[in-house]
């Protein structure tokens, strides 16, 4: 009879016990009222995009039910949800390099990365100058010629808080390295991402076959899963291999959930 | 129609080989990707296997690692071994099972008590 252990622990936990214990910065984050900053900023943002678009569709505020303003909304929507997903996709990419405790952020950064951070950077400079440009044509409207300055003034806090979310996603966590600066040779001679790391992909797809199981068998399988697969990814088997593996679990884990659900046989003799 | 019962796992080809694997040395404790290299079997099919000789015929027992994550930096591994009663039981089913591995010539490292 095997003594398996019964007790819980919240999936992934002890990834980030041990990827802190190894001098990893992955799971650092910012305080959670910083964070919620992020959200006040995206949302503030979103009314303005809106504000943009309600202008190049011609909305009519005064008939808030209009086609037009949909349409705005639609394409406020798209574009705050595309920046958002982009600006989260460049800031993953860096975290992956916050697992190297010696990592510097200056000059390591494979072609990816640094594509995906130039990405969002550009981007959301694009956001920020046509907010610059709508946001000043609307207040000089209003106020007239007079108004330049103030216009300018009121465009440009516009274009900064279309700007403001490069900061929370990408910014932060290259502060994050520079903060443990040290020699980055052994990053280097690990090519950037490296061997040795378990592929996230790999650990989703894990993640899905211990759901495939029984709920009372899923963290005994999960740690086991994540275990083979670490073990795996430290003997330097690769994006693929892991992948495959983390594959073949997914597939096994349909006739380990019907024998974990089938009773027992215990007594039965060849 | 009259249904046979079984009173043992059905002695597939990668059955007979992680049983195989198991009694080399029946004492020592393997974990999985050991039993996938010790048998030259794919890691997915291995668990299936190990988890129906454990939970549904008690031929197998399994434990955790005694380590703590935290400290040693790395996730707990799962060991297996067969139980004596499931040995025993192993090695009369491996000389039962009517195609063997032996005779379909497939290389695996000598099984305990089995020729």
């Amino acid at each position: 009879m095997s003594n398996t252990s019964r007790r819980h622990v919240p999936a992934g936990a002890f990834e980030v016990a041990y990827a802190l214990n190894r001098g990893s910065l992955r799971h650092r984050r910012l305080p959670a009222p910083l964070r919620r900053v992020l959200l006040v900023v995206f949302s503030f943002d979103a009314l303005l995009l809106l504000f943009f678009f309600a202008g190049i569709t011609d909305a009519d505020w005064a008939s808030p039910l209009s086609a037009n303003l949909a349409f705005a909304v639609l394409l406020a929507t798209m574009v705050t949800m595309l920046s958002y997903e982009f600006l989260a996709f460049a800031g993953d990419r860096l975290r992956a390099y916050k697992d190297h405790p010696r990592a510097s952020v200056s000059g390591h950064l494979d072609g990816f990365t640094r594509a995906a951070c130039g990405g969002a950077a550009v981007g959301m400079a694009c956001i920020a100058v046509l907010m610059f440009m709508s946001i000043r044509v609307e207040v000089l409207y209003t106020l007239g010629p007079d108004g330049g300055v103030t216009a300018t003034m009121i465009g440009l806090t516009a274009a900064l808080a279309g700007f403001a979310p490069i900061v929370p996603a990408v910014v932060v966590p290259v502060l994050a390295f520079e903060r443990n600066h040290g020699p980055a040779q052994a990053i280097a001679a690990r090519g950037h991402r490296g061997t040795g790391h378990v592929v996230l992909s790999a650990a989703g797809l894990l993640v899905v076959a211990a759901r495939v199981l029984p709920a009372a068998h899923r963290a005994r399988y999960a740690e086991e899963y994540r275990s083979e697969l670490w073990d795996l990814a430290q003997s330097g088997v690769g994006r693929l291999r892991q992948l495959q593996y983390a594959l073949r679990q997914l597939c096994s884990a349909f006739p380990v959930g019907f024998t974990l659900r089938s009773p027992r046989r215990k007594s039965a003799a060849p | 129609m009259a249904s046979k019962k079984r009173t043992g796992p059905r002695m597939t080809i990668p059955t007979q080989l992680v049983l195989r694997g198991l009694l080399a040395e029946p004492t020592q404790e393997l974990y999985g990707l050991q039993i996938c290299a010790e048998v030259g079997l794919p890691s997915g099919t291995i668990h299936p296997i190990l988890t129906r000789l454990e939970h549904e015929y008690g031929w197998v027992a399994s434990r955790w690692e005694d380590i703590k994550p935290e400290e040693e930096g790395r996730p707990r591994r799962r060991y297996y071994r067969l139980t004596e009663d499931g040995a025993e039981r192993a090695r009369i089913a491996l000389s039962k099972a009517a195609t063997s591995v032996s005779t379909i010539g497939l290389r695996t490292r000598p099984a305990g008590g089995l020729a």
